[in-house]
């Protein structure tokens, strides 16, 4: 299908849905259970025009990638070590498992009694990032193509080479998709933790205090720009990541 | 003056014999070829030598830090890299950052047009890395383009046919710093006219250096210009150093 098409037809049903919630608002006819699209847009761009909104996305965002990237980066470096170290990987299993296993605001609830709430969410992004890069790197690391190595063994690759040319292009569909997903749950959770411990000038706090005043409208206006923010980063990492890895892998 | 001397090897899979105690010797620059039935032991050989696999027994004597080259059985290339960038990661590896210290491609590129080494020279004569890079670039174009694969240095691997693939494997090994080159089944899945062509321009290649080659096809070791070595059922020696024999 033509890149247009596909586009078009995308577009298309983000518009379908639109005049769903449309409709449905129209009939509810109450702005305190749903309100229309139009309602929502009116109050994001008001929003928008105030500097506080702007301070507030960009600290929240701040705190969700730092998370995001520190997951990555620990994920990256433990994966690498514990595909060469087995004790280490063993060491790690049950650890990693725990992680994966505990529900979010349980994380949320028990690190709140360590750190200030201003460190919550850094946290807690990071925690549900370095299991799931963790276990698709080490994946990535040990599915290379054991043919390959003995290839680099025999041609005395040096170990950067390998790095670059054989394990790089090997472990990359495995960091990309554990990377989307990870930013996703980084996202959700970082939000929610912000919502649990409201730190001041957070998307959180500000969720939080529409639920308060009962204000739908506001409700959905920083749900879109939650939505929005992440969409863009993960476009903008994941072509970062394909820049670095085209650029990588010319010899 | 040997290149390699095998004495008594011995190798067994999960108690079946597969080398019993095998003993050769390779003089230097000459190309030997290995012959015999599929699970004689050719290629468990070749992985000892190239210290892919151990073996229960025997001892391989050779100069100090002999540098290997080999063409595998399969192809064992990177699939997303261009057959250029699959030839440049041997070329370089062992040499893009020393280039002077020998070998095909590293060899010639370190080398001036005037045959001095680039070495000897000025600081300031000297090339640049990237200098030799293009160098080492157009020489790995060259040897691609005479085994037919004018046109296809850029394409990945993956895009190339099965036999096109097999080129790729086999210049690259040509062009990597080597003391011993190992061929096992090099020209499997070449046409009559590829192979002919492929035959010619790696026994041009590797004149005077010591190869290993192994084949289920006497006429490749014929045309290679190899003594045969024939091996029968478990990797023992049928007949050794005499010329082409069939049967």
């Amino acid at each position: 299908m033509p890149r247009v098409q596909k586009t078009v037809r995308k577009l298309a049903a983000v518009a379908f849905w639109l005049v769903v919630w449309a409709v449905a608002s129209a009939g509810i006819a109450n702005d305190l259970i749903l309100v229309s699209p139009l309602r929502v847009l009116e109050r994001l761009g008001g929003l928008a025009l105030t500097s506080d909104f702007w301070l507030t996305v960009a600290q929240s965002f701040a705190r969700i990638v730092a998370g995001f990237v520190l997951g990555v980066s620990a994920a990256v470096a433990a994966a690498i070590a514990a595909s060469r170290f087995g004790l280490l990987r063993e060491l790690l299993e049950p650890l990693v498992l725990t992680i994966k296993s505990i529900p979010v605001a349980s994380f949320i609830v028990l690190i709140l009694i360590w750190v200030a709430s201003a460190n919550l969410a850094v946290i807690i992004a990071f925690l549900m990032v370095l299991p799931i890069l963790y276990v698709n790197v080490l994946k990535g690391i040990q599915r290379t193509d054991p043919q390959l190595l003995e290839m680099a063994d025999v041609f005395r690759i040096s170990r950067l080479r390998r790095v670059r040319y054989i394990y790089l292009s090997q472990v990359l569909p495995f960091f990309v998709s554990g990377c989307s997903v990870a930013l996703g749950m980084a996202w959700k959770a970082g939000v929610a933790a912000e919502i649990i411990g409201l730190p001041d000038g957070s998307l959180g706090e500000m969720l939080y205090n529409a639920k308060l005043y009962l204000s739908t409208a506001d409700i959905f206006a920083w749900t879109l720009v939650i939505i929005l923010v992440s969409l863009v980063f993960e476009k903008l990492f994941m072509e970062l990541i394909r820049l670095c890895a085209k650029r990588l892998e010319q010899i | 003056m040997m290149a390699l001397e095998i004495c008594s090897l011995s190798k067994s899979f999960g108690g079946r014999p597969v080398l019993a105690d095998f003993s050769c010797a390779v003089p230097v620059g000459r190309c030997i070829c290995l012959f015999g039935p599929s699970g004689c032991g050719k290629t468990t050989l070749l992985r000892i030598l190239m210290s892919l696999e151990e073996p229960d027994s025997g001892v391989i004597r050779w100069p100090q830090r002999a540098r290997i080259s080999a063409v595998f059985q399969e192809d064992r290339l990177c699939p997303d890299l261009s057959a250029l960038a699959n030839c440049m990661l041997v070329a370089g590896s062992a040499s893009v950052r020393a280039v002077e210290k020998g070998g095909a491609v590293d060899e010639a590129v370190a080398v001036g047009e005037d045959g001095r080494a680039d070495s000897s020279r000025p600081a300031w004569l000297r090339r640049s890395r990237a200098d030799r890079r293009s160098e080492a670039h157009r020489l790995i174009c060259d040897a691609l383009a005479q085994v037919g694969l004018k046109g296809c240095e850029h394409q990945p691997v993956r895009e190339l046919s099965g036999g096109q693939s097999r080129r790729v494997a086999l210049v690259r090994a040509l062009v990597s710093s080597y003391d011993l080159l190992i061929l096992d089944e090099p020209f499997k899945g070449l046409d009559a006219q590829a192979r002919q062509t492929v035959i010619h321009y790696t026994r041009q290649q590797a004149q005077g250096k010591t190869v290993l080659l192994v084949t289920h096809d006497l006429s490749e070791a014929e045309a290679m210009g190899a003594e045969v070595i024939s091996l029968t059922g478990r990797g023992n020696l049928a007949h050794c150093n005499g010329s082409v024999s069939r049967g």
